[in-house]
């Protein structure tokens, strides 16, 4: 298709430079402010012309969070105490996670709208880990403990009632954050549970983080 | 020309737009949508606890839960002007105090029963000579826990006593503080040891 039948060379240029910024511009997410060419003649030698043109790149607001693999996966970290350290205050590692060992998630927090903050819950209603025995004790969220790679995207704490509160540091202010770090976490071991295995989705022991932005 | 070029460079800036905008996958997400922005990771905890049971009394740590060897003796030692006229005689070389024992007590899995026997064959502390013994009951045991009784100890052995145990799970420390009661004359000697009325601790849990 001739898109310039009925044009003059210039106003060719100027119509097909106005189409390409216009279909720039036209993004969703973006401002709609055309960018035009300025115009001008010279007839005199030697012939020079001056043209401006203004490049915009309009980029939309985004958050894009990790905790674990990404994927669809949701990554489990299982804590198995030896019997002869149950309740003995010696940290345990975990296995099954997506790294350090197993006992860490790698976490990547993108935004660029203003302060992230990452607030941790979890489906155990308040109650902690449970083992699914009518009358046994829960294990309490506190006895999982987070410790980050990176000072600038540290974790909520973990707890029962859940609603615990981190703030990643912006990288850039006010607006950008682009922060990655490994979570690691450990089992406290410092009460005594009755025997059983504690947790996973249908027993209380799913977190969810979520990072909120203005 | 130029103008294919320009058309070119539209589609081009249209399709990166398009992946700068896309979604993001599940667990790793992203969130175009104004505003408040929000993205949800989930994550999963699991503990085993397996079932345990652990119990020292006399000399050893609470931790780690290892078993050691180590046997407690405490010694009575009854000054000949107070032979059997029922004044308490503490003992020595206890390893809590003098006349005490640490006991420590740990379990997971449901009602603790601490059972006292001994290998006197019934007759209690002898000196190894036939005929001579002095009861166990001469021998008394206090506990620094009420949650953590004692077996009173007799000749026969067997007697029981039963910790507080929470839900399924007993935890539990204190000190047995022994006391020779001085109510017998017996002949002289020194009663007690391997084969002559060694006390045996056993704890069980179902």
């Amino acid at each position: 298709m001739n898109y310039c039948h009925d044009r003059s060379p210039s106003r060719c240029k100027r119509f097909v430079l106005t189409a390409a910024v216009t279909l720039t511009i036209a993004l969703p997410g973006m401002v709609p402010q055309p960018v035009f060419a300025s115009d001008g003649t010279d007839n005199a030698a030697p012939f020079t012309l001056t043209r401006n043109l203004n490049f915009r790149i309009n980029y939309p607001r985004f958050l894009r969070f990790r905790v674990g693999a990404t994927g669809a996966v949701i990554n489990a970290i299982t804590f198995t105490v030896p019997a002869t350290q149950v309740g003995l205050g010696s940290s345990i590692a975990g296995t099954g996670g997506e790294a350090g060992g197993g006992t860490a998630a790698t976490v990547q927090v993108v935004a660029n709208n203003g302060q992230v903050t990452i607030t941790a819950t979890n489906n155990s209603g308040g109650l902690g880990l449970g083992n699914g025995v009518l009358g046994d004790p829960r294990i309490n969220y506190n006895q999982i403990s987070t410790l980050t790679s990176d000072a600038n995207l540290p974790a909520p704490t973990l707890s029962n009632a859940g609603g615990t509160t981190s703030l990643p540091v912006l990288t850039t202010a006010p607006f950008v954050t682009n922060r990655t770090a490994t979570w690691t976490f450990g089992y406290v071991n410092s009460t005594v549970p009755a025997p059983g295995t504690y947790g996973t989705s249908a027993r209380g022991g799913r977190v969810t983080y979520t990072a909120t932005m203005p | 020309m130029k103008m294919l070029n320009t058309k070119k460079l539209a589609a081009t800036v249209l399709a990166s737009a398009a992946v700068v905008s896309g979604t993001a996958m599940a667990e790793s997400v992203i969130d175009t949508v104004p505003v408040p922005f929000s993205a949800a990771a989930r994550h999963d905890f699991i503990v085993i606890i397996p079932a345990f049971l652990f119990f020292g009394v006399g000399p050893g740590a609470l931790t780690p839960l290892v078993a050691n060897g180590a046997i407690g003796a405490i010694t009575f030692t009854v000054p000949a002007a107070n032979i059997g006229d029922a004044s308490a005689v503490a003992g020595t070389g206890g390893d809590a105090a003098a006349s005490a024992a640490n006991v420590r007590l740990i379990g997971n899995n449901g009602q603790v029963t601490i059972t006292a026997t001994n290998d006197g064959g019934g007759n209690g502390l002898g000196t190894g000579a036939p005929a001579e013994f002095i009861p166990l009951t001469q021998i008394t045991t206090t506990p620094s826990n009420l949650a953590l009784p004692a077996p009173t100890l007799t000749d026969a052995g067997s007697t029981t006593s039963m910790p507080t145990v929470t839900g399924r799970v007993t935890n539990l420390t204190g000190t047995w503080t022994y006391s020779y009661i001085n109510t017998v004359t017996p002949a002289a000697g020194t009663y007690g040891g391997v084969g002559r009325g060694r006390v045996t601790y056993t704890a069980t849990m179902p």
